[in-house]
């Protein structure tokens, strides 16, 4: 009898113990399960200049959204003077899938301009600060100089073409660009198309005001709002890296160092460039970076 | 039987094998998801949105005045021009039987002795008052002025340390203005055309002379050209462009004549790739036309002390009546010789 009984009882303590270490094991799951976030929001960077490889990295990020089921919103921290134009378009047509599939809400920092103001349009609404500068909708290009004697071409038009033509490659990527933003924006604006064609830079404050941009309010801000129009109440914010940039560290100062990309055209090849930039050029070396600041 | 029984646990391994696999190549199937993606159209991005109308580009420089006269171009007060950017109306002046003759060095006013007419493009060094007075006699007594202009160009200067910017304007005020013409600063340009916002169009004010033959003029890059009520606006812009340094659209002048002289607000007209856009290279034959239309009294202007005794530096005399035009816009007075200072 008193055998019965003690051998129920160590029953019931290996039982316990064996609930409790299953229920230790368990209880981390459970626990993650029950104070689950309802979605993530990824926080995309855009910065530098736009390039074909900066363009890659954000396209791939932007697609790591698409695809992760986590995510539901991307903000697009916004950075950038712009860039080449093609890889300004590129950048566009990426963020414009992503919007089709979930809200995109971009945050200028301090630059959103050119080719990165092309890349944004897509976005639900644009969040700036007054010292950011939005705008300069244009297109400008450079051209090689006329060939040089030991070189033979198979045609006239091999390296650049004429003044004509460029005039005109300029104003057709000009319309491609003028015209997205009447897309995006045309109903948002206060400015006609003729004032966004000329390509003004206007400051955060300014760019409320016209219509170029829609809110003053920092990141956390864009990424709540992005949240929201998701349907999240609770929600993870997922930060994207910064592409890496492949430059050649040129010189070293006291408490900095540039990063300089080897010109913008092909390596011993001076080529014709179009670009969606706001400032001017440097076309022998770009500073794209600034590695310890 | 060791054999059968082997072969029985081998059947329901692969029986396992088969139904675990299976299943899961159906589940995979099942579940593989269509993409949610439906391509967007971008209207914007498409050639008919995009593609700009280019200008007629058609034609050539044809001028109807034959003849042996003398025409000098400039090139001796930093002209930001090299002869091959006045190929199309120098070769049609040429192929006329006319001398093109340039002048980049030395006494200015010795060479107009020879000369009919004078072409002053884009000077961005000042004439001298000797010069001034000069190019004056010339006029007076029947010799052909043609000034051509461009915007001010931004120029970088500097080292390693430090960069400057300067612009340099044309210089043409000096000679100009004694006819009541004169250049704006800045540049025009027109939103709303086609090609390049700084290839603005520009419409005769009248149908003879300069403009006959002309109904719509391509200039790619131009200042307004000032002109006074003596002179006469030949080409202006129909009120459709933007000065660049006030932003204010307003009707600006682009051609003005006033009697032996013609003031054209751009020089890139005149080049070859520009030359045949719209009617660009009917106005060019016109302008041809008219430097060796003129009737010059020979000899002018005077050297110093011949007849015309001038202190070095001293004022210059007033421009007398405007010359004939033979084939021009306004018709003037009889040829008159050099003028006398008072």
């Amino acid at each position: 009898m008193a055998f019965d009984t003690d051998s129920k009882t160590a029953a019931y303590v290996v039982a316990v113990v064996a609930a409790i270490v299953v229920s230790a094991a368990l209880a981390p799951v459970v626990w993650d399960y029950g104070t689950r976030s309802e979605g993530s929001v990824a926080v995309v960077p855009i910065t530098g200049f736009v390039s074909s490889s900066s363009v890659d990295s954000v396209a791939d990020d932007l697609r790591e959204a698409r695809e992760n089921e986590s995510i539901d919103a991307v903000v697009l921290k916004v950075d950038s003077p712009g860039g080449s134009a093609a890889a300004s378009e590129r950048l566009y047509l990426a963020v414009q899938r992503t919007a089709q599939e979930m809200p995109v809400v971009a945050s200028v920092q301090s630059m959103g301009a050119s080719g990165a103001y092309y890349g944004m349009l897509p976005a639900e609404r644009v969040y700036v600060t007054p010292a950011s500068m939005v705008g300069s909708v244009g297109v400008r290009g450079t051209v090689p100089p006329p060939a040089p004697g030991y070189e033979i071409r198979s045609g006239p038009d091999k390296a650049s073409g004429t003044m004509d033509q460029r005039r005109e490659q300029i104003e057709t990527l000009q319309r491609a660009f003028v015209g997205t933003v009447m897309k995006h924006r045309g109903d948002d604006l206060s400015i006609s198309r003729e004032q966004v064609a000329h390509a003004k830079v206007y400051t955060g404050a300014r760019a409320v005001d016209n219509g170029m941009a829609d809110r003053i309010g920092p990141l956390s801000e864009a990424v709540d709002d992005a949240a929201s129009m998701a349907g999240l109440a609770d929600y993870d914010v997922v930060e994207k890296e910064q592409p890496r940039r492949g430059g050649i560290i040129l010189a070293s100062t006291e408490n900095e160092t540039v990063v300089v990309e080897p010109g913008i055209g092909y390596r011993g090849v001076d080529t014709t460039r179009l670009l969606m930039v706001h400032g001017e050029v440097n076309l022998d070396g770009e500073v794209i970076a600034n590695a310890s600041a | 039987m060791r054999a059968r029984e082997l072969l029985r646990v081998g059947g329901v391994f692969v029986l396992v094998v088969g139904l675990l696999l299976g299943g899961t190549g159906i589940a995979a199937f099942a579940t593989e998801s269509t993409p949610a993606y439906t391509p967007v159209e971008n209207e914007q991005f498409q050639p008919s949105a995009l593609l700009p109308a280019a200008d007629d580009e058609t034609g050539t420089v044809e001028m109807d005045a034959a003849g042996e006269k003398t025409v000098v171009v400039d090139m001796a007060h930093g002209n930001a021009i090299d002869e091959s950017d006045l190929e199309p109306m120098t070769s049609a002046l040429v192929r006329n039987g006319h001398e093109v003759r340039v002048h980049s060095q030395g006494d200015l006013n010795a060479s107009l002795r020879r000369a009919d007419a004078y072409v002053v493009a884009t000077p961005r060094q000042p004439f001298s008052p000797d010069e001034v007075a000069g190019i004056r006699a010339f006029v007076d007594a029947g010799g052909r002025l043609l000034l051509l202009s461009e915007p001010p160009k931004t120029t970088v200067q500097g080292g390693l340390f430090s960069v400057s910017f300067s612009t340099v304007g044309d210089t043409h005020t000096g000679v100009a203005s004694g006819y009541g013409l004169g250049f704006g600063d800045g540049y025009l340009y027109d939103m709303a055309d086609d090609g390049h916002f700084k290839s603005v169009a520009a419409e005769p004010t009248r149908s003879e002379g300069l403009a006959a033959g002309v109904d719509r003029l391509v200039l790619r890059e131009a200042v307004p050209v000032a002109a006074s009520d003596d002179a006469t606006v030949v080409a202006s812009d129909a009120g459709e462009t933007t000065l660049s340094t006030t932003r204010r659209a307003g009707d600006h002048a682009l051609v003005a004549r006033n009697g032996g002289v013609v003031a054209v607000g751009d020089t890139d007209f005149l080049r070859s790739e520009n030359a045949a856009t719209a009617d660009n290279e009917v106005f060019i034959g016109n302008l041809a036309a008219f430097l060796v239309s003129g009737e010059k009294t020979p000899g002018a202007p005077k050297p110093p002390g011949e007849e015309e005794p001038r202190s070095p530096g001293g004022p210059a005399p007033r421009p007398g009546p405007a010359p004939p035009s033979g084939g021009g816009d306004e018709p003037g007075p009889t040829p008159s010789p050099a003028p006398t200072p008072a």
